[in-house]
C-alpha cells in the first residue's frame, strides 16, 4: 500500500439547514479525479448543490483507485453537515469540527476521527471499522434505526466517544465496542443482543432496557436500574477489552422480560445505597 | 374534453367476446364511443401498434385504507426509510412505503400497473368516516369499501330476535349510511367470542350470548343479501383462518353457499384469500395443502368465487386484519410487533409485521396452496388474483403472480429457490396448466367487473364503458409468454399508456398527472314503513350501545370527495 494521499474540504460558507453530503467518503472519491470529485451530489436542505459548491476542494489531480490510500481532511466543519462517511469501507476522514447527523452511518471499515462533537445516529448499522469523537456524541451511537429488529444496529468496529453521550447509547447493536470517555444518557443498550458498551463514569435511567446479550460495563453513578435483572456476582476487580477498574463492580443478568441473558455491570461503591439490597441477596448464598 | 383515439391495439376484451382482434378504440367525453363520433383531426392519436390493450385493472380485496391501515403505518417505520421518492412538481406527489405505502403510492403504483378500481375489503361501520378521508386521498383510482358486519351487535341483536325483515333493513340503512358497497365478514362471529371469552370459533361453535353458529350467521345474511338484491352478496374470511387443518372449515363454509335462498342475480358468496383457509394436517410441522380439495369444491359448487390471498416470497409483509383472535396468536409466533383493537360494538382487528422466507417449510406450502387453488379452478369466472394487500405481499407484486399463472416455466425458477421438503407434499410440481392473456384479461378485469355488478362500464372495453383503458407492451403474437415470462412482469408491473376517465395518466410506465377517482357506494331502496320502524329500532340501539348518536354515525354524501351511487331494487316488502 502506498503513501495515503490527503484531500482537504474547506467550508466556504456555514450552511442554515441540515446538509446530505453522503458522497463524502473514500469509496465515493477512489478512482476519480478532482474535477468529477467536485461535481458530486449534495443535498442542502433539500436543495441539489455540488461539493465544489460548498466546500473548497484542496488535493491531487485524481484519487487512487483504492480507497484505503485515501485521507479526506474535513475543515471547519460545523453540525449541520450530516451522512459523512456514509458506506465507506476503507481510508480515513478526519474532521475538524462538529459533524452532523448519520456519521459513518452503514460504513463497512476505514477511520472516522472527529475533533468536536457529532450529534445523533453515529454510527448508526455500522457493520465494521473505527470512529472516534473528541467531543460529545448525540443520541443513539452505534444504534438501529427505529422500528427495526433487536440486533439491526452496528455489528461490528469501535466506536470511542471522549466526551459525553446521549441517551440509547448502542441501541440494538449486536457486536462490536462501544467506549464512552465520560457519562452517557438513559437506556443505555437497549434492546442490545451482543457487543460490549463501557461507560466510564454515570449513566442514566434504566441500562440495558430489554437487552438479549452483549455487556454493559457502567464505571458511575447511575441513576436507576430495572428490576427485570438478577443479580449474579460481586467483582472486586473487572477487566473489559483491556481497560481495568480498580473498584468493585456488582453483576447483573437480564433483561428478564424479554427472556435476555446480557450481562449489566454496576460500579458497586457509586451505587452503594442502589445496590446495597442485591449485595446482601449474593452474600446470603 | 379531450378525445383519444387508441389505434391499431391488439385489444383482449372477454366481457365484449374479444379474444385479441387489431382494433381502434375511440373516447370522448370519458367514456369509451363509437369511432365515428371521434373528430379524428382534433384527437389526440395514439398508435399502439403490437401492443396489447386491456380495460383498467380491478382488484377486489386490497386494505388501502381505514384506520388499521393509518395503524400500520405507524407501527413500521422502518418500511419507510428507503422506499422514498421525491415529488414532481406539479403532477406527481412523494411516495414511500411499500408494505404500508402512503396513499399517493398506493394510487400510482395501482395506476402504473393498469388497475383503475380497488375495494378495500375491510371496515368497521363506526370508524368508516376515517377509511373515506384517506379513499379520497388516494389519487389515480376509483374505490370502494366493504363494511364489516360479522360481529355488529345490533345486527346480531336483530338476527337472536329473528327479524329478518328488520335485519334487512338494517343492512340496507347500514351501506347508505357508512356510504359502502358489500358486506364483509370476517372470521363470523369470532369478535364476538374473542371480546367475551378470549378465543376464536370454528363455524359450527356457539356464539356466546347470542346462542347460534357462525354457520347459521353466513346463512341469515346470505339470505338478506339476497332480499337486499346488491350485486356483491357476501364477502367471506372464514373461520380458524391461519390454523393447520382450517381447510375442511372452508369446504364447509363453501357449501353454506348452497343453502343459501337465491332470490336475486350473481353468485350468493364469495370466499376471500383462501390460500389462508386451505391448511391441510393437524400441526404447522405437517402442514399439507388443501388447494386441491378446495378448487373441486369451487368446481363443483356454482354459487361461489375465490380469491387467492396468493403469498410473494422473501417479501416484508404487514398483515393486517380485523380476525383480532388469530393476530394474537400470530404475535405469539413472531414476537416482535402487536396491535390489536377492539372497535366499541363493531369488529376487532389487529397488526403483526411477518415475512415469507421462501427456505421455511411452512412458508413454501403456504405459497404453493394459492398457485395450486388458482391452476386447478377450471373456470377463470370465479378467481380472483390477490395477494390480500399487505397480508402476503404487496399489491405490487401481482405481475410475479401472473408470470406463475400463465408460465410454467416461471413456477419451476421458483420452485428452485423453495424449500424441496414442503414442495415434495405439494401437487403443484405436478400441474401443467398454463393460463393465457385472455384468461388473464378476465381473473383481473371482466369478472371483477361482473362480481361487483359493474359489468355495464367497467372491465370492458364496449361502447359506453368508462374510458379505463390500458396498453402493456407486449405482443403476445410475437412473445412466447409462457417461455419469455419476464418480459410479461416487465410489461405488465408498468403499463405502456393508461388512460382514466378519458384522461392519459401513465406513459411509458410513468406518471403524467393525477387525477382523482370516483367512490362506488351502493343505495338498496326501503319501503318506508320499514324504515320508519327500523329508525326507531335504531334510536333505541344507539342510545344503548354506541358513544355517538345516530345523526353523527351516518356519513353524508358531501363527505365524500366524488361519490357515485349505485341503487338497487329490492325483493323487501
Amino acid at each position: 500500500m502506498g503513501v495515503p494521499v490527503t484531500f482537504t474540504l474547506k467550508l466556504k460558507a456555514v450552511p442554515k439547514v441540515l446538509v446530505d453530503a453522503r458522497w463524502v467518503s473514500p469509496d465515493r472519491f477512489a478512482d476519480r479525479a478532482i474535477d468529477e470529485i467536485k461535481k458530486f451530489r449534495v443535498l442542502e436542505g433539500g436543495w441539489e448543490t455540488t461539493v465544489g459548491e460548498l466546500f473548497e476542494v484542496i488535493g491531487p489531480e485524481k484519487a487512487p483507485a483504492d480507497p484505503k490510500e485515501i485521507d479526506i481532511v474535513i475543515e471547519g466543519s460545523t453540525s449541520k453537515i450530516c451522512y459523512i462517511g456514509y458506506k465507506m469501507s476503507g481510508g480515513r476522514i478526519v474532521i475538524r469540527g462538529d459533524a452532523g447527523h448519520f456519521i459513518g452511518y452503514k460504513m463497512r471499515g476505514g477511520v472516522i476521527m472527529i475533533h468536536g462533537s457529532v450529534r445523533n445516529y453515529l454510527g448508526c448499522k455500522m457493520k465494521d471499522g473505527i470512529i472516534e469523537v473528541f467531543g460529545n456524541a448525540g443520541h443513539r451511537v452505534g444504534s438501529k434505526l427505529q422500528g427495526e429488529k433487536p440486533g439491526k444496529g452496528m455489528k461490528k468496529g469501535s466506536i470511542v466517544i471522549h466526551g459525553n453521550a446521549g441517551s440509547e447509547v448502542g441501541l440494538g447493536m449486536t457486536g462490536g465496542t462501544i467506549v464512552v470517555e465520560k457519562s452517557a444518557g438513559n437506556l443505555v443498550g437497549s434492546s442490545m443482543t451482543g457487543g460490549t458498551i463501557v461507560v466510564k463514569e454515570g449513566a442514566g435511567l434504566y441500562p440495558g432496557l430489554e437487552m438479549l446479550g452483549g455487556r454493559i460495563v457502567i464505571g458511575g453513578v447511575v441513576k436507576g436500574i430495572l428490576p427485570s435483572f438478577y443479580v449474579d456476582s460481586y467483582i472486586p476487580l473487572l477487566k473489559v477489552r483491556g481497560m481495568e477498574f480498580k473498584k468493585p463492580f456488582l453483576s447483573f443478568i437480564g433483561d428478564a422480560v424479554v427472556g435476555g441473558r446480557g450481562f449489566l455491570q454496576i460500579s458497586y461503591e457509586d451505587n452503594k445505597s442502589l445496590l446495597e439490597f442485591y449485595k446482601s441477596l449474593v452474600e446470603e448464598v | 374534453m379531450t378525445q383519444i383515439i387508441i389505434k391499431n391495439g391488439f385489444v383482449i376484451d372477454p366481457l365484449s367476446n374479444i379474444k385479441g382482434e387489431v382494433m381502434d378504440i375511440a373516447i370522448k367525453d370519458g367514456k369509451i364511443v363509437d369511432l365515428k363520433e371521434v373528430d379524428e383531426s382534433r384527437a389526440i392519436v395514439i398508435d399502439v401498434k403490437g401492443r396489447v390493450v386491456m380495460a383498467g385493472g380491478i382488484d377486489v380485496h386490497s386494505h388501502i385504507a381505514g384506520p388499521k391501515v393509518n395503524t400500520g403505518r405507524l407501527m413500521r417505520p422502518e418500511d419507510h426509510y428507503l422506499t422514498n421518492i421525491p415529488h414532481i412538481l406539479p403532477y406527481k406527489r412523494a411516495e414511500t412505503g411499500l408494505t404500508t405505502p402512503n396513499v399517493f403510492r398506493i394510487g400510482y403504483e395501482y395506476a402504473r400497473m393498469g388497475f383503475t378500481l380497488v375495494a378495500e375489503p375491510a371496515t368497521p361501520p363506526i370508524k368508516t368516516r376515517h377509511t373515506h378521508h384517506e379513499l379520497n386521498a388516494i389519487p389515480m383510482i376509483d374505490k370502494m369499501a366493504f363494511v364489516l358486519v360479522d360481529s355488529n351487535w345490533v345486527s346480531l341483536d336483530l338476527i337472536k330476535e329473528g327479524r329478518r325483515d328488520l335485519l334487512a333493513a338494517y343492512y340496507a340503512w347500514l351501506l347508505k349510511a357508512t356510504k359502502t358497497y358489500a358486506l364483509k365478514l370476517v372470521d363470523p362471529g369470532s369478535d364476538v367470542a374473542w371480546i367475551i371469552k378470549g378465543s376464536g370459533l370454528d363455524i359450527d361453535d356457539q356464539m356466546p350470548e347470542y346462542g347460534f353458529t357462525p354457520r347459521e350467521l353466513i346463512k341469515v345474511i346470505g339470505d338478506v343479501t339476497q332480499l337486499l338484491n346488491i350485486p356483491h352478496k357476501i364477502h367471506v374470511h372464514c373461520n380458524r383462518l391461519g390454523y393447520p387443518g382450517n381447510y375442511m372449515t372452508t369446504l364447509k363454509t363453501m357449501a353454506t353457499a348452497r343453502d343459501i335462498t337465491k332470490v336475486g342475480e350473481g353468485l350468493a358468496m364469495h370466499i376471500t384469500h383462501v390460500q389462508f383457509t386451505g391448511y391441510k394436517g393437524d400441526s404447522w410441522a405437517t402442514l399439507e395443502s388443501g388447494g386441491e380439495d378446495i378448487a373441486k369444491e369451487l368446481n363443483a359448487n356454482p354459487y361461489i368465487s375465490l380469491d387467492l390471498g396468493q403469498v410473494i416470497l422473501d417479501r416484508p409483509v404487514t398483515t393486517m386484519t380485523a380476525d383480532a383472535p388469530f393476530e394474537f396468536v400470530l404475535y405469539h409466533l413472531t414476537r416482535w410487533k402487536w396491535f390489536n383493537s377492539d372497535t366499541e360494538v363493531d369488529a376487532a382487528a389487529g397488526i403483526v409485521p411477518y415475512r415469507y422466507r421462501s427456505k421455511s417449510y411452512v412458508n413454501t406450502v403456504q405459497w404453493a396452496i394459492g398457485l395450486e387453488v388458482a391452476l386447478l379452478a377450471r373456470d377463470p369466472w370465479r378467481i380472483f388474483i390477490t395477494t390480500d394487500h399487505p397480508n402476503a405481499g404487496p399489491f405490487i407484486d401481482y405481475p410475479k403472480v401472473f408470470a406463475w399463472l400463465i408460465s410454467r416455466k416461471a413456477r419451476e425458477d421458483t420452485m428452485k429457490k423453495v424449500n424441496q421438503r414442503a414442495l415434495k407434499r405439494c401437487s403443484l410440481p405436478s400441474i401443467d396448466r398454463e393460463y393465457t392473456l385472455y384468461d388473464l384479461a378476465i381473473m383481473t378485469r371482466a369478472a371483477p367487473a361482473k362480481l361487483l355488478g359493474l359489468e355495464r362500464f367497467k372491465g370492458h372495453l364496449g361502447v359506453g364503458a368508462d374510458a379505463d383503458i390500458v396498453v402493456y407492451d407486449i405482443d403476445p403474437r410475437v412473445v412466447d409468454i409462457s417461455k419469455d415470462y419476464e418480459r410479461v412482469v416487465k410489461a405488465f408491473r408498468r403499463a405502456w399508456l393508461v388512460v382514466k376517465d378519458g384522461e392519459i395518466i401513465v406513459r411509458d410506465g410513468e406518471i403524467v398527472k393525477t387525477v382523482y377517482g370516483r367512490t362506488f357506494y351502493i343505495d338498496p331502496e326501503m319501503p318506508a314503513e320499514l324504515e320508519k320502524e327500523l329508525s326507531k329500532v335504531l334510536e333505541a340501539k344507539f342510545r344503548e350501545l354506541y358513544t355517538v348518536a345516530l345523526e353523527s354515525f351516518v356519513i353524508k354524501e358531501n363527505e365524500i370527495a366524488k361519490p357515485m351511487r349505485i341503487s338497487t331494487k329490492t325483493y323487501l316488502r
